[in-house]
């Protein structure tokens, strides 16, 4: 009967033809304005010629003719790759957030180049895109031979993603950091520039991309089957491994190589399945046609756009506009999504859980003891290593207490939210950065130093705040129409997240001398915290958690599922908002002290689960005390390891926090 | 738990009825069921059974007529008070990531102490009663995920009684159960109702089982109530045949004499 219902969606019949009608819709206003773009150079009556054969010496024919053709053209083949690359990503992987750089492809190709740029300029010189392909090679190999194990579990692949792309990413920022020169040029090359001179770039991605598309089609049952539950395809006499491998390699071959020609250009390999499905292409195979095509629309779209506007003298990267526009468009149509039309590869749930969860609990809580004592008593001066022991540790006090108590505060409360958020909406890849509150109070900060306005520490805080809390009304917004359903907030949040991070991009790619401020501080740092802001954090991390503790038996209903959740009388929306509301203010407290640390958030929750805390109240504990320990730890590490230089915790605690998740992992499959 | 008990707990339906655009799920349907009694509801697929079920359970609006329960309309109900009168068990049971069969059976006393309220001993008794009826309780410290299917479903069930209501809606309960199992919880189903005066919804496929278990039965035919009577008043030939569109033949079971029906 259920199957009839969803049969019978409101939306499904009325946009059978959705996917057809959304490409049309966007790639008729691109050729427009394409032609529009012609025209301005020459009459229609010479396009043809400038197409096929330019006149040497003509500037305006060898302008349409390696310019502007060229750039149209590669539009559509690297939104059309991005498209069909998403589309298998999000059937494989079973989770609708997927995305081509789900899998490390685009930072393993960042951090190629930000090595190329920083530290060996002989190989960029050799071919950028040679040193892209290489390093998203090297980061998807790392990622699938870790994953092998484990037959390639969709779950396996997406935490091995998660953390070598942050690590990738951590790896980056601290080069960027440590080498300011050269920091715009590896934004800019990361924000994705579609601008061409010449033809190479189609010749390059074309016959690969004709290519791919072709095995693709060629696997599509297989396709089809990898997106069922594993025992279904075992049944179908299918090895889930080699199905899911198949698909994958061609995704992430497709998304390496359009790394490697234009930069990373993100969100469209993320919103063009996603508005395939969400415009009615129900069957995989119809999203595999209509996802490049809407890809593809999109892109071009977004770029005809981006040469229209001019901005402060120079054009916007089109994957930072792709973002800026994509993202309204995708949480507008959001609502048109069938409900309960996913199937969601859950989260790793323990099957060997701990039996005395007490006892880890306590391990927990009196280790942090030592750290924060050694955070605070042992450090270098000028000559060398100082060991101040008990008594004289009160001089250094005011130094160092506020950074590592502020470390604390934060590192638990960016757990906190994210086991909150994990638990709620089960998804693996949630975290407490994808309700785009942290990039919201950073946005905020960062739109209004582009508008000229000097800002001091003061109006920062006030400014992030203000921007936490507008993009928070905006989720709420958002989510309203949906009842708060979880699955509905987490797109809203990554779409609003997207967006905001894109600006901030934008920022940092626009040679701003307040970049590196912003880039710091968006990389979590405690070095701008005082005692009483330090005593403040305390108090409010405190609080907090205490009020997430009494959300707890709230926390094991809801992964439940809504049936459940009315069968035993807890109210849908007041649980869903109540716990959303404390996960936003934990995510707001811990921006406002180190920055948007992802890693924290993300993985503290992931760790408690894996030492076998099942329980939402000793899960939610647990990975407040990790995080904490964590961020406590890789703040003094941070200031300690390239001392008199700093490194911002959150980098250090993704390079900390990294290989040990991976250990723990890989301890777990033994 | 007795006195709340009253003779009104029952569920008033005026032409309720479920349209989904322009089909019509349920046509307009008035009825009374009344509270202290097992009833089945049979049909072939589709014909609605689960979403009257899921009407009643407040998992879904219906989209004509209303519905009341105790003389109050459903919508009037607070969430929680609703659930200390009505338990609802859906088809497809969700998974349940790692939780432990007792914290799952648990749950089942939220709506009595709510989210902040203390967990006392009368809610661990009524617990460990619920999973003792049942026969969970040797699972107690297991994950429900990793039992059996039928270990499952009566997890579950486990989990309703030990909400403690006056009405069981039940979708399909025994369909991943062996025969033995699939008797004992139709028996345990039965022994509630007659010595507690729980009132029963109960969708079933077996229409044996229907017969021998519940006190009366309710048919239903794309959407239409087509019959409603004792199991001896349906369990007849032609009326079969009108409920399961496929030719039946009904005799006596050679034990207890009672009508027992075969598909010809």
């Amino acid at each position: 009967m259920s199957v009839g219902i969803a049969r019978l969606s409101p939306q499904s019949a009325f946009l059978s033809g959705g996917g057809a009608l959304l490409s049309a819709a966007l790639l008729t206003p691109s050729l427009i304005l394409l032609c529009v773009a012609l025209g301005r150079q020459m009459p229609p009556q010479e396009w043809l010629s400038a197409v096929w054969m330019p006149r040497p010496g003509d500037m305006t024919s060898l302008t349409v003719h390696y310019v502007i053709l060229p750039r149209f053209v590669i539009a559509f083949l690297v939104g059309a790759a991005l498209g069909l690359s998403g589309a298998i990503f999000q059937q494989v992987l079973r989770n609708p957030i997927a995305e081509p750089g789900t899998l490390g492809v685009s930072t393993g190709a960042y951090l190629a180049i930000a090595i190329g740029t920083f530290l060996l300029p002989e190989w960029l010189a050799a071919g950028r895109e040679e040193v892209a392909l290489t390093g998203a090679a090297i980061a998807t190999i790392g990622v699938f031979s870790f994953a092998r194990r484990k037959a390639f579990s969709p779950i396996t692949l997406i935490l091995a993603g998660l953390v070598v792309n942050l690590t990738c990413g951590a790896v980056a920022a601290m080069l960027g950091l440590l080498h300011d020169q050269g920091l715009a040029s590896l934004f800019l090359w990361a924000s994705g520039s579609l601008v061409q001179h010449d033809w190479n770039s189609v010749l390059y991605l074309l016959p690969r991309l004709l290519l791919l598309a072709g095995l693709c089609f060629i696997i599509i049952r297989p396709l089809t089957v990898a997106g069922l539950e594993e025992e279904t395809i075992r049944g179908l006499g299918l090895s889930p491994s080699r199905a899911r491998i198949m698909g994958l390699t061609i995704a992430v071959a497709l998304a390496g190589f359009v790394v490697s020609a234009v930069g990373v250009i993100g969100f469209v390999g993320l919103a063009a399945p996603m508005l395939a499905k969400l415009v009615g292409a129900r069957r995989f195979t119809e999203r595999l046609l209509w996802a490049p095509m809407i890809g593809a629309g999109l892109l071009c779209l977004t770029d005809q756009l981006v040469s229209l506007i001019n901005f402060g003298g120079r054009e916007l990267p089109a994957g930072v506009v792709t973002a800026i526009i994509g993202a309204p468009l995708l949480i507008i149509l959001l609502p048109f999504l069938r409900r309960g039309s996913e199937s969601i590869a859950p989260v790793y749930a323990p099957m060997q859980y701990n039996k005395r969860p007490n006892t880890i609990l306590a391990i927990c809580l009196f280790s942090l003891v030592p750290i924060v004592w050694i955070a605070l008593s042992l450090g270098q001066g000028p000559d060398g290593w100082d060991w101040t022991g008990f008594t004289d540790i009160e001089p250094l006090l005011p130094w160092r207490a506020p950074r590592v108590f502020g470390a604390l505060a934060a590192g638990g409360m960016l757990a906190a939210a994210g086991c909150l958020i994990q638990r709620i909406t089960g998804n693996a890849m949630a975290g407490p950065e994808m309700l785009g509150i942290g990039a919201g109070g950073v946005m905020l900060v960062v739109v209004l130093m582009m508008a000229g306005q000097s800002i001091d520490p003061q109006a920062q805080a006030a400014f992030t705040i203000a921007g936490i809390l507008g993009t928070f009304a905006l989720l709420l917004l958002f989510g309203r129409r949906s009842g708060f359903a979880t699955d509905r907030m987490l797109l809203v949040g990554i779409a609003i997240n997207i967006a905001f991070t894109a600006v901030i991009a934008l920022f940092i790619s626009s040679g701003d001398p307040r970049a590196l401020k912003v880039l710091w501080w968006v990389s979590g740092s405690t070095y701008m915290l005082s005692c009483a802001k330090a005593s403040w954090a305390l108090a409010t991390a405190g609080v907090l958690i205490v009020a997430a503790m009494m959300l707890q038996r709230w926390l094991t209903v809801l992964p439940l599922g809504e049936a459940t959740i009315r069968n035993v009388g807890v109210g849908l929306r007041t649980s869903r908002l109540s716990v959303l509301t404390v996960a936003a203010i934990l995510t707001a407290g811990g921006v406002l002290i180190v920055g948007p640390m992802s890693f924290v958030g993300l993985m503290a929750p992931h760790m408690a689960a894996m030492i076998g805390m099942r329980q939402a109240r000793e899960h939610l504990l647990c990975a407040t005390l990790i995080g904490a320990g964590l961020v406590v730890t890789s703040d003094w590490v941070g200031r300690m390891v390239l001392f008199p230089n700093e490194i911002p915790a959150g980098l250090v605690a993704t390079l900390i926090g990294g290989p040990y998740f991976l250990w723990l992992m890989q301890r777990r499959t033994a | 738990m007795n006195e709340q008990m009253s003779a009104d707990l029952q569920f008033q339906l005026e032409m309720l009825g479920f349209a989904l655009r322009e089909r019509e799920i349920l046509a307009p349907i008035d009825m009374t069921l009344p509270q202290g009694r097992v009833v089945g509801l049979i049909g072939r697929n589709g014909s609605g059974k689960s979403t009257l079920i899921k009407i009643l359970a407040r998992q879904q609006m219906p989209t004509n007529g209303s519905i009341r329960f105790d003389g109050k309309l459903l919508n009037a109900w607070g969430t929680k008070s609703f659930a200390r009168k009505v338990g609802y068990l859906p088809q497809q049971i969700p998974v349940a990531p790692g939780l432990l069969v007792k914290e799952l059976v648990a749950l089942g006393r939220y709506p009595w102490h709510g989210a902040l309220g203390r967990f006392t001993q009368a809610d661990s008794d009524k617990i460990n009663d619920a999973m003792t009826a049942t026969g969970v309780s040797a699972f107690a410290d297991q994950l429900v995920d990793v039992l059996s299917g039928g270990e499952r479903q009566r997890a579950w069930l486990a989990m309703l009684l030990a909400q403690d209501v006056c009405w069981l809606l039940l979708d399909e309960p025994i369909s991943a159960l062996d025969l033995a199992h699939q008797v004992n919880v139709l028996s345990l189903v039965r022994d509630l109702s007659s010595r507690r005066g729980l009132g029963v919804l109960i969708v079933l496929h077996d229409i044996n089982m229907a017969a021998r278990f519940c006190d009366e039965l309710i048919a239903l035919r794309d959407g239409h109530l087509i019959a409603r009577g004792t199991p001896n008043e349906i369990m007849r030939a032609d009326i079969l045949e009108d409920i399961y569109g496929i030719p039946m033949a009904v005799m006596s079971h050679p034990r207890s004499g009672c009508p027992v029906s075969i598909a010809c």
